[in-house]
């Protein structure tokens, strides 16, 4: 019933609680950082962070990373040719897979615990030794062609890929990760294999394995693979602050739809700023709230949202599709602005720090989630350990303190809005 | 299936107020006097508590001026109880308990679900009490509703492969499309009533038509007792399925096409054939399960033939378990100058699925494997494990999941070519393809093209 905009609109990572830490141990292997938490359930997932991102490529490259890895992790290995690897995978009921996303990539394996060595044995030569076949080059080219292209069919996609393309101008997000048509028309088979060479260096990588595992065993493994993989010279740079951040704008995009899609954008603090929990329950706080004013009381969508997207460059959204975009708006800018002058009940506050912690546990539920609450807390707030503390620092956030968040942050609102242009009254994308 | 119905209701006569407990599902289970039906997941690895109820209502329990109301009744579950005077009061104390919800509605099963920390499991059952024993379907409430389910209409009907899923949908289902069609009609969502609430609800929302499955950290005996103090008095009713039993959906009688002209850069196209279903071949429905999962392996013949020459760029098999009809569908993307290529290979793969070569004895086993492991990986999330353990309670019975990966590792070769030849190769069925008009013009595209020559009556033809 409820929509499910919030998966959509992916957190990339997700955060944490104590349970994801409990038991957790740090081991630095081979100079890379590798988090182990031992796992009481039978299934295994192991993530391998690469950081860099969108801020490894150019309007020139964007899409590299993302169809670089693709391929190593589809293709096969000199070892196991491309049938032979998945027709192991498969008998295995393993997956070895990549995503990329705007602050990093990652390599995963999900596999049950008794074929965990074997997973391992495939995934450690996917890493080393990539078959770069150029037909499955040219497979994996002509689907990315064909995701992209759909990508504007789809309004939710579209109105986010408009969104990154307009408040990220400049800032390395824009190089979207999964790149252009043009781009990835373009790329050759020796460009992917290059790039890939020089992205998988171990001053990039971050190591996270949860599971019920021998502890030596997963040291020695990892051991013999960082063994065999240069040290490269990645450094960390801070990014820019988006200058469309710091005014208000908007962009329409005519199309004529059966309904509109409006999406608001504006900074917020990152996982390491001293705001970012005040900011995380704001959020929480806010999706209920326009749940109740737009969908409940007005009945002006089926889909409004609110949501913190935590990232190196940190984002809030507001998002409505509706038939009647003047008066969604106005009911959630007017939510966001009760923000910054409305003092948030203590029984508003205590409720929202309960369902934050079931929605917190919720994602807690599978390894593969745990590994992501950690590796969130290791790449955004410098420490796996952070995670831990998580609900007692949402705990601790008062109504003051979101308020003052949201009077430093929430000042410009940057608008895309998708549908017909007739529908919406362009004023209200001025908001201030 | 009538006599299994009946031997079931006289076995939990017998064993009233006995515990039963599946070891291979690890689900507890009892039944109330009246005749709904508790199921408890033990699980303590967060300490949270999923409470469900779920109802054998859907698209499969309306007629035409009921289309799409299941749905509409799921929106109003949320919503005016009599302890809850309107949806503000209801979500504040969804609030106040840590509440995470939803709903859903489907063709042969309705389910609600709350999350909350375990310290509010009464709260919790009590929460979930009011809402499915005492709704108000307050009037102005459902006026509003209406609107907010007819934006769930527009969102589906501005993505343009949705128009074809319900084109391809029309012509497989017929006259009884909407017992197939959970989102239903606009008109009759915009025309609905309270009577129509209550009538649903009198109908469908009586505890033997229900089961109550609650899942997390908490003791089943203790579960057992709050059900029976929430739920203990919910008054039994008639079943709902003697006087009007599911329908019977009418066979194709012969290959349907369908050319959806719409602004879109690839081409996508759907297959459905009317498929095995648990009323009456329980078999066919595992074996339809193994099969999709052998020839979606990426070695299979099928893939390879496909996806992996280059001719598609992507494939699936598909089918959904149902009690009454299941679906198969194919759904395949392609680029536009290949459409016609990949029809014909299509073609040609679907006539050798009965073969003996088309698949391996490694790649059988490999299927059953799957199914398997990917119950594993399933039950790692317990909050959503036990939407599965309802969807299977609602349309094929528990035991039929309790036995589920045992029957599934006796499916023999000879078990999937009598699924392929009784429902596939030979069959009728209806294939629609959604593409730009450009590219209709371009390829001169004409709906004989997309016909696959597989079934009897175009055999017959020829």
């Amino acid at each position: 019933m409820k929509t499910m905009i919030m998966i959509l609109f992916i957190l990339i990572l997700t955060i944490s609680t104590v349970y994801a830490t409990k038991d957790a141990t740090e081991m630095n292997i081979n100079g890379v950082k590798v988090i182990f938490k031992p796992a009481q359930n039978d299934v295994v997932a192991v993530n391998l962070f690469v950081r860099g991102g969108c801020a490894n490529l150019t309007p020139e490259t964007a899409g590299i990373e993302n169809f670089a890895l693709q391929v190593a992790t589809t293709s096969g290995t000199k070892k196991f040719p491309k049938d032979e690897y998945s027709s192991i995978l498969d008998k295995l009921v393993s997956t070895i897979s990549s995503r990329s996303s705007n602050d990093y990539s990652v390599l995963s394996i999900r596999c049950v615990r008794e074929n965990f060595s074997k997973t391992w044995e495939l995934f450690e030569d996917i890493i080393l030794n990539p078959a770069f076949d150029e037909s499955e080059v040219n497979l994996t080219r002509e689907k990315l062609i064909s995701a992209i292209k759909t990508e504007d069919t789809n309004p939710d996609a579209l109105v986010r890929k408009e969104m990154v393309k307009w408040y990220f101008d400049g800032h390395p997000y824009s190089n979207r990760w999964i790149g252009t048509t043009q781009n990835v028309e373009k790329f050759t088979t020796d460009e992917l294999l290059n790039y890939y060479k020089q992205l998988i260096v171990k001053s990039r990588m971050l190591l996270v394995v949860v599971g019920k595992l021998n502890k030596k065993d997963i040291e020695k493994k990892v051991n013999a693979l960082f063994a065999k993989l240069p040290v490269g010279n990645y450094k960390e740079t801070p990014l820019t602050v988006p200058v469309k951040s710091q005014e208000t704008n908007y962009t329409i995009v005519e199309k004529p739809l059966p309904t509109n899609y409006v999406m608001g954008q504006y900074l917020l603090p990152s996982m390491n700023q001293p705001d970012y929990y005040a900011a995380l329950l704001a959020h929480s706080i806010l999706r209920d709230r326009m749940f109740e004013e737009v969908r409940t009381k007005r009945n002006l969508s089926y889909a409004p949202a609110a949501v913190m997207i935590t990232e190196k460059t940190s984002t809030g959204f507001i998002y409505v599709s509706t038939t009647d975009p003047d008066s969604a708006i106005k009911v959630m800018v007017g939510e966001l602005a009760k923000l910054k002058t409305e003092t948030i009940s203590e029984k508003e506050m205590k409720n929202h720090k309960m369902r934050f912690l079931t929605m917190d546990y919720m994602r807690q539920e599978t390894n593969a989630m745990q590994a992501g609450a950690l590796a969130a807390a290791e790449l955004y707030a410098g420490s796996w350990k952070n995670a831990a503390k998580l609900v007692d620092l949402i705990d601790r956030v008062t109504a003051e303190e979101i308020k003052i968040m949201a009077n430093k942050y929430i000042t410009n609102l940057n608008f895309v809005y998708v549908g017909k242009r007739k529908k919406v009254d362009e004023e209200l994308l001025k908001w201030k | 299936m009538k006599f299994l119905k009946h031997a079931i209701i006289i076995l939990s006569f017998i064993f009233f107020n006995q515990i039963m407990y599946s070891k291979e599902l690890g689900v507890k289970q009892k039944d109330l006097k009246n005749g709904l039906k508790i199921l408890v997941v033990e699980n303590s690895a967060v300490p949270l508590v999923t409470v469900e109820i779920c109802v054998k209502n859907g698209a499969f329990t309306e007629p035409p001026e009921y289309s799409g109301l299941s749905h509409l009744y799921e929106h109003m579950f949320f919503k005016a109880n009599e302890k809850l005077p309107n949806q503000e009061a209801f979500l504040e104390r969804g609030r106040e308990l840590g509440v995470e919800w939803n709903g859903t509605t489907g063709n042969e099963r309705v389910n609600y679900f709350f999350t909350c920390p375990k310290t509010n499991l009464e709260e919790a059952i009590e929460y979930m009490r009011d809402a499915t024993m005492y709704p108000l379907f307050d009037q102005t409430e459902l006026e509003k509703e209406r609107s907010v389910v007819i934006g769930e209409y527009d969102r589906a009907e501005s993505q343009p492969p949705y128009h074809l899923f319900v084109a391809v949908n029309k012509k497989t289902w017929g006259d009884n499309y909407n017992r197939k069609n959970a989102i239903g009609e606009r008109s009759t969502i915009l025309a609905a009533t309270r009577e129509q609430m209550k009538t649903i609800q009198k109908k469908f929302y009586i505890p033997n038509n229900s089961s109550l499955l609650i899942a997390g950290d908490v003791k089943a005996e203790e579960v057992f007792k709050l059900a029976e103090k929430y739920f203990g008095q919910w008054e039994k009713g008639e079943d709902p399925f003697i006087k009007n039993p599911p329908v019977t959906f009418k066979p194709l009688e012969k290959p349907e096409t369908i050319i959806l002209e719409k602004d879109f850069p690839i081409v996508v196209g759907i297959i459905n054939f009317h498929g095995p279903d648990t009323k009456r071949d329980i078999t066919g429905t595992h074996a339809a399960d193994v099969f999709a999962y052998i020839i979606n392996q990426k070695t299979s013949n099928f893939q390879k033939a496909l996806v992996e020459s280059g001719l598609m760029v992507g494939l699936n098999f598909g089918y959904q378990t149902e009690h009454n009809v299941g679906p198969i569908m194919v759904v395949f993307q392609a680029m536009p100058d290949k459409l016609k290529e990949a029809v014909k290979a299509l073609s040609a793969e679907i006539e050798k699925f009965d073969s003996p070569d088309y698949y391996t004895d490694e790649q059988l086993e490999t299927a059953k494997n799957i199914l398997a492991v990917e119950e594993i990986y399933g039950r790692e999330s317990t909050s959503n494990w036990i939407h599965t353990v309802s969807y299977w309670w609602a349309s094929a019975g528990l035991h039929y999941y309790e036995n589920y990966i045992k029957d599934l590792k006796k499916v023999t070769r000879k078990d999937v070519s009598d699924f392929v030849r009784k429902y596939i190769k030979g069959s009728n069925y209806v294939i629609g393809v959604l593409i730009s008009e450009e590219n209709v013009k371009t390829l001169d595209l004409k709906e004989t093209d997309l016909l696959l020559g597989t079934s009897e009556f175009e055999k017959k033809g020829k």
